[in-house]
């Protein structure tokens, strides 16, 4: 067996070169994260400080000054009945979608599970309007909601119900929007239930059998609902976020109106920023929808720290 | 030449210390196992080896150069994983030829259309398919090469690994636990397959398990390692018959090595619960000895008076495993349980509740200080 | 659920469900069959699926003559492929140096990467259109693409599935004489193939269906992406005539309705990651 000592002069003049392995290290994770880092900052961080700060000046698309106005765009928005119309009809489209989508979510995911057949049509046949495009699909309800010949009127007057113009009825143009977004929102719901409920075991409806649950409310009450709780409060969460963004529908069926009956966050920041060129005027609406979309996303972030997610 | 030397290893993670001034000198085609539990530091050191972690400080060399600068890839060493850490989405004749396509192709040979297109990079996949095709013929798995990974056994992954390893003959094989993802009776044959390839190949191998059996049985020496420091370093027989700390004692044997505490007395003589052992030691009267025998290095017989020399207990359990009966007995005062071996044949002698003294064969009871250390009879 | 239920269970979960998937069809059907009818089959009241006079080939010829549908076809396939090609381009070196290296700036890097999935794509959109305005880009494929060159949830994404990856397997390929470049290329891209179509389905979805950008950057009618195509088909109808215009929205809806029922269960499981990103 021979043994190899290094000499004294070269294990003296390594003592430092594992530092260099690292610093190797470093380097390669640099130049890997350097495109990521500077498209982050460059797309990303600083057009929305950029937005933030525009909202502070009174700029307009093309103008060549633009001046500092602190907070007087607030202060308009403040005094702008059009903003605390959109900003309820905003809150008013969540408060309508996200409880329908998730209950009915629920529903149809706990019914899907609760037979073995026909799981695959359903589940396609719920699923199909996430995956279709909200705008063809928006065209093809305004038809079927059209006054004269559109399918839903037929059915209402079929059961004696009437017919009604839907869109341009400030009475029901916002819940027919909200109708669309239900029946778009519902399936991703739909699915996010399924996952939560498979991944309920089944020991625990058994155990809950021997202890007495039969019926189906009690196992619903005493296994499903309790496992499926956190995960529904995600699920709120999530579809909250997604529904503040309405757009799609409101800029092609009915254009803010009748009215500003249907005028929302970012409707309106589209109009003033884009339609009116107010650049400054926008910008305050994007931080007011960015504010709500932070504090959803905060709230789900904490959601998700008590591991609830699917993925 | 293509001994591993290895002076002064440090390393912390974060406030850990997981190595602390590791010295070791393997030799050259050395079967050089690192044994410990886990947590001790072993595999971080065959990192180091590998230049996959740097230590903190100290110096790696391997045959004579030093490596502590250069990377993995330079360092001329191959490695099989515990995991086998096979690439899930090549085949296994892939698997087996990535290290030469790297090492012998230029990166315009690699790309898609030109690795078709260029004489030369078809003549060097030709080469490299011609020398994969003779390690898995040497390992036995040639029939296995078009597989994926995930269409393999685990015993299958395992040669796979030690193809990849071999077809690129480095100065040094590094094993981190290749065995220990194998069933029990795969993991026996698989132990006198790498013995064999170590003696067929004559390089230098080191061995990192946790297994004191493939320690045993496959290394030329074995290095035992206990909270990041090597303990010892010796062939087998010598780390199972005269360790040199209490910790290798205790770690290396199956039943753990009984140990009792004993005293110097007056004229050195070892004495344990009242007995005096026919053992001199040159210590100062009243130092305190761990007195340890194993479990082979006893005899027990049913007690009917005080006897010299031996301890006397109340037997509580006994397994009779055919070859071998293991007598487990509470001694008297009451400390941890004796493991005693006896032959099958005495089951019907010592039973379960019966009063027995134990008698240790002197010649072979070691002794250590407080602090572990070896304490020689004189 | 354990225990076993009757008849009259099974019936009722059936009607129930059957209601519900009428509804959720409804559209798409109603879609279908009015792309096959004369105009004056359209404006009826008798309700029918199927025409009595099959008119399909006007509808969907004329859908082609009044707006370019194939160029919103081939914008989109050319944009959604662009932006996904890019994302992973930029996102998967980042995700890998996130997951597996050590350097002084992972963490304060990763804390932007959850910052920026904090905001949603609409509030940049003032300064990117400024932006692309100043460069003269407007109304290109670089404007459709520019905003999404970069996925924030892309790279969490990746990074949250490299983190899965037995460090192992890196320090094999280490040993194996592959430099951190290769390894991302040669070895992370082929192990992160399910996560890359889990991501790729969100990433082209949502590109697909956007309407937002496209209706702010574009004003050429041959540059539109398939939502703004049909908006601007809807627009050339102000009359009556909605055969051609469901025509078109068959036409733009169908490339991911056909890969949906294809691929249902990847979609599926893609489209649950939308939860993260919100």
């Amino acid at each position: 067996m021979s043994t190899l000592a290094l000499p004294a002069e070269a294990a003296a003049s390594t003592a430092r070169r594992p530092a260099r392995r690292v610093r190797q290290e470093a380097l390669a994770a640099y130049a890997l994260a350097a495109p990521a880092a500077i498209m982050l900052l460059g797309i990303l961080l600083l057009p929305t400080a950029a937005t933030v700060l525009l909202s502070f000046t009174d700029w307009q698309f093309g103008a060549a000054t633009l001046n500092w106005i602190g907070l007087g765009n607030y202060e308009k928005l403040a005094a702008d009945r059009v903003f605390w119309r959109s900003l309820a009809n905003t809150l008013l489209y969540v408060a309508v979608v996200v409880p329908a989508s998730v209950f009915l979510g629920l529903g149809v995911a706990m019914l899907i599970e609760a037979g073995g057949s026909g799981r695959t049509f359903y589940r396609a046949a719920y699923f199909l309007p996430v995956t279709a495009t909200l705008i063809a699909m928006a065209t093809v309800w305004e038809i079927m909601l059209h006054p004269s010949v559109g399918l839903i009127n037929l059915a209402f007057d079929a059961v004696g119900l009437g017919k009604h113009n839907w869109l341009k009825d400030p009475a029901l143009a916002l819940p027919a929007l909200a109708v669309i977004g239900i029946w778009q929102a519902l399936g991703l719901n739909m699915v996010l239930f399924l996952a939560g409920l498979k991944s309920i075991p089944r020991d625990l409806y058994e155990a809950a059998a021997i202890d007495g649950a039969e019926n189906w409310w009690d196992r619903f009450t005493t296994v499903t609902w309790p496992m499926l709780g956190p995960a529904t409060l995600f699920v709120l969460v999530i579809t909250a976020i997604r529904s503040f963004q309405v757009f799609d529908t409101v800029a092609v069926l009915t254009e803010g109106g009748p009215n500003k009956a249907t005028d929302v966050l970012l409707y309106t920041m589209y109009q003033e920023g884009f339609g009116f060129f107010r650049a400054g005027y926008g910008a305050s609406i994007t931080v007011v929808f960015l504010v709500f979309v932070l504090i959803l996303t905060l709230v789900k972030a904490r959601v998700m720290e008590k591991r609830v997610h699917y993925a | 030449m293509s001994g591993v030397s290895i002076r002064s290893v440090n390393k912390a993670f974060g406030a850990t210390r997981v190595l602390r001034g590791v010295t070791l000198d393997i030799g050259d085609s050395e079967f050089m196992t690192l044994l410990g539990p886990s947590g001790c530091g072993k595999s971080t050191l065959l990192r180091i080896v590998a230049g996959l972690e740097a230590q903190d400080s100290g110096s790696i060399a391997i045959g004579g150069r030093p490596v502590d600068a250069l990377r993995p890839r330079e360092r001329d060493v191959a490695m099989v994983f515990q995991s086998y850490a096979l690439y899930p989405h090549m085949t296994a004749a892939e698997n087996i030829a990535l290290p030469l396509v790297m090492r012998r192709s230029r990166v315009w040979q690699r790309l898609p259309v030109l690795r078709r297109a260029l004489p030369s990079a078809r003549r060097i996949r030709r080469d490299i398919a011609g020398e994969v095709g003779r390690v898995a013929a040497a390992l036995d798995i040639g029939y296995l090469l078009e597989r994926k990974p995930s269409q393999l056994s685990g015993g299958q992954r395992q040669r796979v690994a030690l193809a990849r390893a071999m077809v690129r003959q480095p100065r040094a094989f590094l094993m981190d636990e290749p065995l220990s993802n194998l069933d029990a009776k795969l993991r026996v044959q698989a132990r006198a397959e790498i013995a064999e390839l170590h003696r067929r190949l004559g390089t230098t191998f080191i061995y990192v398990t946790h297994d004191q059996a493939e320690a045993m049985t496959m290394s030329d020496r074995v290095a035992v390692m206990l909270d990041g420091e090597v303990l010892q370093c010796a062939p087998p027989a010598t780390i199972y018959d005269d360790p040199a700390d209490l910790r290798v004692a205790e770690f290396v044997g199956s039943p753990k090595i009984n140990v009792i505490t004993g005293a110097v007395g007056s004229t050195g003589q070892v004495e344990i619960a009242g007995t005096t052992l026919p053992l001199t030691v040159r210590r100062a009267p009243a130092t305190a000895l761990a007195v340890a025998f194993r479990a082979e290095h006893a005899d027990v017989t049913p007690c009917t008076a005080e006897q010299q020399g031996a301890l006397v207990g109340t037997v509580r359990h006994r397994e009779n495993l055919g070859s071998d009966l293991f007598v487990y007995v509470e001694p008297q005062p009451a400390s941890a349980r004796l493991a005693v071996r006896l032959a099958a044949s005495r089951t019907d002698d010592i039973r379960v509740g019966m009063r027995v003294a134990i008698r240790p064969d002197a010649a072979r009871v070691l002794l250590f200080d407080r602090d572990g250390g070896r304490v020689r009879a004189a | 659920m354990t225990a076993p239920r009757g008849l009259p269970f099974a019936i009722l979960r059936h009607v129930l469900l059957g209601i519900g998937a009428v509804f959720m069809l409804a559209p798409f059907v109603w879609m279908l069959s009015l792309s096959l009818k004369p105009a004056d089959e359209i404006f009826t009241t008798d309700l029918r699926l199927l025409p009595q006079r099959w008119d399909a080939v006007r509808n969907y010829s004329e859908a082609f003559r009044k707006v370019p549908l194939h160029r919103y076809l081939l914008n989109g396939a050319i944009v959604t492929a662009t932006i996904f090609s890019l994302q992973v381009l930029v996102a998967l070196p980042a995700a890998y140096a996130l997951a597996k290296l050590r350097f002084g700036l992972a963490k304060p890097l990763f804390a932007l990467v959850l910052f920026g999935l904090l905001i949603p794509g609409h509030v940049p959109a003032i300064p990117h259109y400024i932006m692309l305005s100043s460069a003269g880009l407007l109304d290109s494929y670089a404007a459709l693409v520019f905003p999404s060159m970069i996925s924030v949830f892309g790279i969490f994404w990746i990074r949250q599935f490299f983190k899965t990856v037995p460090d192992d397997l890196i320090h094999a390929a280490r040993l194996d004489g592959l430099s951190e470049f290769a390894i991302v290329w040669r070895i992370m891209l082929p192990t992160a193939a399910p996560a890359l179509v889990a991501f790729g389905i969100v990433s082209v979805v949502f590109h697909w269906n956007d309407y937002f950008w496209p209706l702010l950057v574009v004003t050429s009618p041959d540059m539109a992406m398939p939502a703004l195509g049909t908006v601007y088909l809807r627009n050339t109808e102000a009359g009556t005539d909605y055969g051609p215009l469901m025509a078109g929205t068959v036409i733009i809806t169908a490339p991911l309705v056909i890969a949906f029922l294809v691929a249902q269960r990847r979609f599926i499981e893609g489209m649950t990651l939308t939860g993260i990103k919100g």
